[in-house]
Parts: structure tokens; C-alpha cells; sequence
């Protein structure tokens, strides 16, 4: 018969993570699951097939995510800490690495005539952030992270940005305004289309891998 | 209906069901996915991902407490018993979802349907 609480410790990937607690949630599952796997032995089931539909549709990262909730002294905050915190610092890191990389490899943003205006394409930028992206998704949801906390863990460069543009573009207007001079519509149109808008699908490509969960099936409770 | 309401309608529903058949005797998580399975015609069930972390969020609140234990198999198993303080829980969950079905009956005539 399978080695239950390995499978559990595998599968949860708590990592001491849930400290005294952890052996005995690991004891507990792997029981349960031997009993599950007893019960599809007595209902006729080879053992490799019982074992098979023991072990399936079973929704470890959430499960890991929730009894890490229940069972951690530290509580939510440490958790959030983990799973969001740290891997945006880590993303916001490699970014900022990854942009120097760029530039000393001679990889410059390029500057763009469009609508008799001059633009600076952020080469660098775009091409920095899947791979910022990736490694914040990837690292929250190695800690069990929820699909938002890994979207916005993969997307946080993007969404700082999009906050950041929105309020240069309200002073901007506000200020134009005081002048009595139109907004430049189009202007801020074409830079949001380079600053805002392909960030976040470039950060995405990188993201997007590590956002699904593999193991997801139906809790039916 | 959102997913976060009926996630909190399956959470109540779960606690209830819980708390409901500890009452009655201390049972460990297998017995008790079992035994919801079966006395609700399957209605109800409960998965492993979805029992643990509940019982033990209940632990937590103080609902209920585990202690190893031998089962009639021989096998050590974490049974769970009810805490006077989820003792005291049980009554206002019954009541909050009697109230719940009776609102839901006369608007939709579910306990006809």
C-alpha cells in the first residue's frame, strides 16, 4: 500500500511551515486518505485504481492555503506576508535587476515620432517584465497563494504604474486646465498604450503559466 | 448567487452539519464525511480539502477539540468531540438557518419544490 503521509507531505508542500502542528496534520490527512483508499479496496477496486481514485480531485494548494490559516500561531498577516508580500518585493526586485541587465547589454528605450509628437518606447521595461512577472507568480503560488494574490503578486510593477500614470495624468489635466489649455488627448492616449496598456499584457505572458492551479477539481462542499 | 455567498452558505451549512453530529458523539474526520454522505443521501459531502481545514478552523474558534484516539480497526485516528462552547454555537446555527429556509420558503416555495 502507498505511503500515505509522504504523498500528503508532498502534496501540501507546507514545508514545516505549520510548525508542531504539521506532523500531526499530515498524520490526520494521510489516515483519512487510508481509509478512503480501504473503502474503495472493499467496493472491488484493484489497487492501483483504488489508489488512483483516492488520491483524486483533491484540492491540496487550497486545503494547504486554509489549514495554514487555522493552524498557524502566527495568523493571517504572517500568511499574507508570504504569499503576497514578499514574492512582489521579489518581482518588483528582479524587475529593477533585470532593467540594469538590459541596459548594460545595451538595450535602450527607443524614442518614437507618431501624431507629430515625440514618444520613448520603454524597450527595456516591456522586455524586464515577464520574467519579473513570472518569478512573483511563481513564488506566491510555491507558498500556496490564492489566484489573486498570484495575479497580483505576477502584476504588481504594472498595477503600481497604472496608479502611478493615473494621477500624473489627473495633475496633468488640472494643471492644463489652470492654463485654460486643452488636454492632449491623443498624446496621453499613445503613451497609455505604451506605459500602461502593453505592461500589464507583457507582465502577463509571464504571469499567466503560474496563475492556474493544476490540481483544481470540484469541492463539492 | 456569488461564489462568496454560496461559499459562506457552504461554510455555515458545513459548521451546522458538524457540530450537529458531534453533539451526538465524538467521531474522527473520515467518520464524519461519511456520515454526512450517508445521512444526507449524498446530498451533502464532503471532500478532504474541503473537511480538514474547516475542522480545524473550528478547533481554532474552540467548537471542538481532537485527540488521537484507537478506532475499532486498531488504527489511531483524531477524533473530534464538542466543546461546551460549541455546544452553545449549535442551538443559534439551527435557529439562523431554520430562519434561513423559512425566509427561502415563503419567497420561493423551495420546501415544496
Amino acid at each position: 500500500m502507498r505511503d500515505w503521509k509522504a504523498l500528503v507531505r508532498e502534496r501540501l508542500g507546507t514545508r514545516g511551515l505549520l510548525g508542531s502542528a504539521e506532523e500531526e496534520v499530515v498524520a490526520e490527512l494521510a489516515a483519512h486518505l487510508e481509509d478512503c483508499f480501504v473503502e474503495e479496496r472493499g467496493q472491488g477496486w484493484s489497487e492501483p485504481e483504488a489508489e488512483k481514485r483516492t488520491a483524486a480531485d483533491i484540492r491540496w494548494r487550497g486545503m494547504a492555503r486554509r489549514i495554514r490559516a487555522a493552524k498557524c500561531e502566527e495568523g493571517e498577516m504572517k500568511n499574507r506576508k508570504r504569499t503576497l508580500l514578499l514574492p512582489t518585493f521579489a518581482n518588483l526586485l528582479i524587475l529593477t535587476l533585470g532593467i540594469q541587465a538590459l541596459l548594460f547589454f545595451g538595450i535602450h528605450p527607443r524614442i518614437a515620432f507618431a501624431q507629430h509628437m515625440w514618444f520613448s518606447f520603454p524597450l527595456p521595461w516591456l522586455l524586464a517584465l515577464p520574467l519579473s512577472g513570472a518569478a512573483g507568480a511563481l513564488l506566491a503560488k510555491r507558498e500556496g497563494a490564492s489566484f489573486g494574490e498570484r495575479l497580483v503578486a505576477g502584476w504588481a510593477p504594472s498595477l503600481v504604474w497604472l496608479g502611478e500614470f493615473g494621477v500624473m495624468a489627473l495633475v496633468f489635466a488640472c494643471d492644463r486646465r489652470d492654463f485654460g489649455a486643452a488636454f492632449p488627448l491623443d498624446y496621453f492616449g499613445l503613451t497609455a498604450v505604451w506605459w500602461v496598456v502593453l505592461p500589464p499584457l507583457a507582465q502577463l505572458v509571464g504571469t499567466l503559466p503560474f496563475v492556474w492551479e493544476r490540481d483544481v477539481a470540484v469541492e463539492r462542499f | 448567487m456569488t461564489k462568496r455567498i454560496r461559499s459562506k452558505i457552504a461554510r455555515g451549512s458545513g459548521e451546522l452539519a458538524i457540530l450537529a453530529l458531534l453533539a451526538e458523539q465524538p467521531l474522527y474526520g473520515f467518520e464524519i464525511a461519511k456520515q454526512i454522505g450517508e445521512r444526507t443521501g449524498g446530498t451533502l459531502q464532503f471532500t478532504l480539502a474541503s473537511l480538514y481545514p474547516l475542522l480545524y478552523e473550528m478547533e481554532k474558534r474552540g467548537w471542538v477539540e481532537g485527540h488521537w484516539q484507537t478506532n475499532h480497526a486498531g488504527r489511531d485516528r483524531r477524533y473530534y468531540r464538542l466543546t461546551p462552547g460549541g455546544r452553545r454555537q449549535l442551538a443559534p446555527l439551527r435557529q439562523e438557518w431554520r430562519a434561513f429556509f423559512q425566509a427561502l420558503d415563503s419567497l420561493a416555495g423551495v420546501s415544496h419544490a
